[in-house]
């Protein structure tokens, strides 16, 4: 096969659940997604296509390998850092409650 | 693409049949579930558009960059599940579904303008959501409070009324005046009007007539009281009277047996205000006043229960539901006076009288010897008409809906009128209730002069004072629903009788006599005839001067004879002592 071509799909984001727990398991199935995709992106061969599905359709453009998985590891990146915070808040917040 | 109404009149019918019925666990619970659903329908509605309005703004980044580059390289879905690599040239030509299969071929940059108006839309959408998210969140919160409201308090007051079906409202919008009902006289008032009585002689004047006319009333309606309990009226008054605004007009003509009757369910309104726990037990006092009204009936005993309206007020001003109070139940209670009056004004209809009325009036008749009790209702206004004409429908009292229309056929037993001083007294009803209808206004002049003529020959004397009793008698009875026209053939008839012999001169003689007396009448009568009428014996022959005026006013009823003949024989004797003493003033 000349050219493996990759989908990034672009997922749009739940709605947040009102509760910080359901925020933050969304959170977790994000960052799971995001992880896969980094390290599919970073697994391809060089000569790979990378195409990405337009949102609610069928059609694929293509994309640059290198450019979509930085794309990716930013996202991931700012997942992350979503998370952490939101851990944080919960921490905090049982801290104060506990005593 | 609109928010659902349908969850939302759902719950709100729930939350309103549970507001209206007491206070339960299982429906509260279920009301709150319902308003749950509600919220999470909400959000997931919420969560859909707002996938949609991402959706628009990547098609919108995509259609800005689209025409960067003459030629896409895609991989082309064909079928459901196969792609195939291609090309998407014409980069600016984009065909928009407009919507029922219609496409429009844009540029790309109208297309961005037209996925912006689609955004639109999707964000007025998810704030209509929105909005009723957060009100039903509010209604959920609500809900749980009431909630632990119920748990805590578990006394819960409940208001009932326990309505019982075999009444028949049939002036549902209007309330059922009392007759004669300017109450908030308290029976103390009562013993003053009896002491008062003697004095009034010595005085001259047109307030003093009135003053006469409404002590005369009183004195009447003392009469149907005498057995009445006192239930408290002091209390009651003040309920009474700001219940009974519409009917009270503070021409201070209160009736004593109305002001008793507003007041057990004046007393059960205010009571149930306060919450106090005897309301039950003026409840249960209006329900015996009621029976002992029974017996004392009366020709005005078209005294209606204004209990309607108290309660009607009473039930506006009693609707709250508060979960605190330790109240027990507060009953209401419409309280029922069943007394029937049918006046024979017609061919067909009979003068009817609860034995009863007449009981009652043979003993007052025997006790105020001749002081006869005149149920002469000073109407003052248009509303004291409506309180003259009411109807009792299975021990109820209804408004009539036309004063001018005949009931006389609904529960009328159609018989010979009989010769009893009931009939009599009901034609006096009738004969008085016509001068009373003179007050609308029709034909007015002309009765009122026929009325007027009959009532100011007093010349007699004692005879005019039994003819009107006889007249007011007549005309109080026949509540229920006489035509304009039988009670103006009563009256004619009665005219007629009363002067066989007509002579026209004597007549037109009489005419300035009678605007003399005019004057005499109390300042009440200015408006409306307010039931002065005389009535005179037909054998008198000073009848016949009235009989002549009547004549040409109205054509007589030649049937309805012999039938007031009678009615007239009776009233000889009642006639009270006020009118008495007025009549001689006036002669």
């Amino acid at each position: 096969m000349p050219g493996r071509e990759v989908r990034a799909d672009d997922r749009a984001a739940p709605v947040s659940a009102p509760t910080a727990i359901a925020h933050s398991e969304a959170l977790d199935s994000k960052i799971k997604l995001q992880n896969i995709i980094v390290d599919e992106l970073s697994n391809l061969k060089k000569n790979r296509k990378v195409y990405r599905q337009q949102q609610n359709s069928n059609i694929f453009f293509l994309e640059d390998r290198t450019d979509m998985l930085s794309e990716s590891k930013n996202k991931l990146d700012e997942l992350r850092k979503e998370y952490q915070a939101l851990e944080n808040s919960e921490t905090t917040k049982v801290k104060t409650q506990s005593p | 693409m609109e928010p659902p109404p349908e969850p939302e009149p759902e719950p709100q019918s729930l939350s309103e049949a549970s507001a209206a019925a007491p206070l339960r666990a299982p429906e509260v619970a279920r009301l709150r579930e319902e308003q749950e659903k509600v919220v999470t329908n909400c959000q997931e509605k919420i969560q859909h558009w707002e996938k949609v309005d991402s959706d628009y703004s990547a098609l919108q980044e995509r259609l800005r960059t689209l025409p960067d580059k003459l030629s896409y390289d895609v991989m082309v879905p064909f079928g459901p599940l196969a792609f195939m690599p291609g090309r998407l040239v014409h980069t600016n030509e984009v065909t928009v579904l407009l919507g029922d299969n219609w496409f429009a071929k844009c540029s790309a940059k109208q297309a961005i303008g037209l996925v912006e108006h689609r955004k639109e839309h999707v964000r007025k959408t998810i704030d209509d959501f929105k909005k009723v998210l957060k009100n039903f969140e509010s209604r959920v919160e609500f809900t749980e409070d009431l909630q632990k409201m119920s748990d805590a308090a578990g006394d819960i007051v409940d208001i009932r009324e326990e309505i019982k079906s075999d009444f028949e409202f049939k002036g549902k919008q209007r309330i059922a005046h009392k007759p004669h009902s300017k109450p908030k006289t308290s029976n103390i008032f009562e013993a003053e009007f009896e002491n008062e009585v003697k004095s009034k002689d010595l005085l001259a004047d047109e307030e003093l007539w009135a003053r006469l006319e409404e002590l005369e009333r009183q004195e009447e309606l003392l009469g149907e009281l005498d057995s009445k309990p006192d239930t408290g009226i002091a209390n009651g008054e003040d309920t009474v009277s700001s219940e009974e605004e519409k009917e009270d007009e503070g021409t201070g003509l209160n009736v004593v047996p109305p002001a008793t009757d507003s007041l057990a369910p004046g007393s059960c309104g205010m009571l149930a205000r306060n919450a106090s726990s005897h309301l039950n037990c003026s409840v249960n006092g209006s329900n015996s006043y009621h029976s002992n009204e029974e017996d004392e009936d009366d020709d005005a005993a078209d005294d209606v229960d204004d209990d309607d309206d108290d309660n009607y007020n009473g039930n506006e001003s009693d609707h709250t539901i508060s979960a605190d109070n330790s109240v027990p139940t507060i009953y209401f209670s419409h309280t029922v006076e069943p007394k029937r009056v049918r006046i024979n004004t017609g061919k067909n209809t009979t003068l009817k009288f609860s034995e009863k009325k007449e009981e009652a009036k043979r003993k007052r008749k025997s006790s105020a010897g001749s002081h006869a009790t005149h149920e002469l209702p000073a109407i003052r206004s248009p509303a004291d008409i409506y309180r003259v004409f009411v109807d009792v429908v299975n021990g109820v009292y209804v408004p009539r809906k036309s004063i001018l229309k005949s009931r006389s056929r609904e529960n009328s037993v159609c018989s010979d009128t009989s010769e009893s001083s009931a009939d009599v007294d009901d034609r006096r009803a009738v004969l008085r209730s016509l001068g009373r209808e003179e007050a609308p206004g029709t034909d007015v002049d002309d009765r009122r002069a026929v009325l007027r003529s009959l009532g100011r020959e007093e010349a007699p004397g004692t005879d005019v004072d039994d003819r009107r009793a006889v007249l007011r008698s007549l005309g109080r009875e026949e509540a229920p629903g006489t035509d304009v026209d039988d009670q103006r053939a009563v009256l004619r008839s009665l005219s007629r009788e009363e002067a066989p012999g007509t002579d026209a001169s004597a007549s037109i003689s009489e005419e300035p006599q009678e605007n003399r007396p005019k004057k005499l009448l109390p300042s009440g009568v200015s408006e409306a005839f307010s039931g002065i009428v005389i009535e005179k014996e037909f054998s008198s022959p000073s009848l016949t001067p009235h009989s002549a005026i009547a004549h040409h006013a109205l054509p007589t009823i030649p049937e309805r004879k012999e039938v007031l003949s009678e009615a007239l024989e009776e009233p000889a004797k009642r006639v009270s002592k006020f009118k008495a003493a007025r009549l001689q003033q006036r002669n």
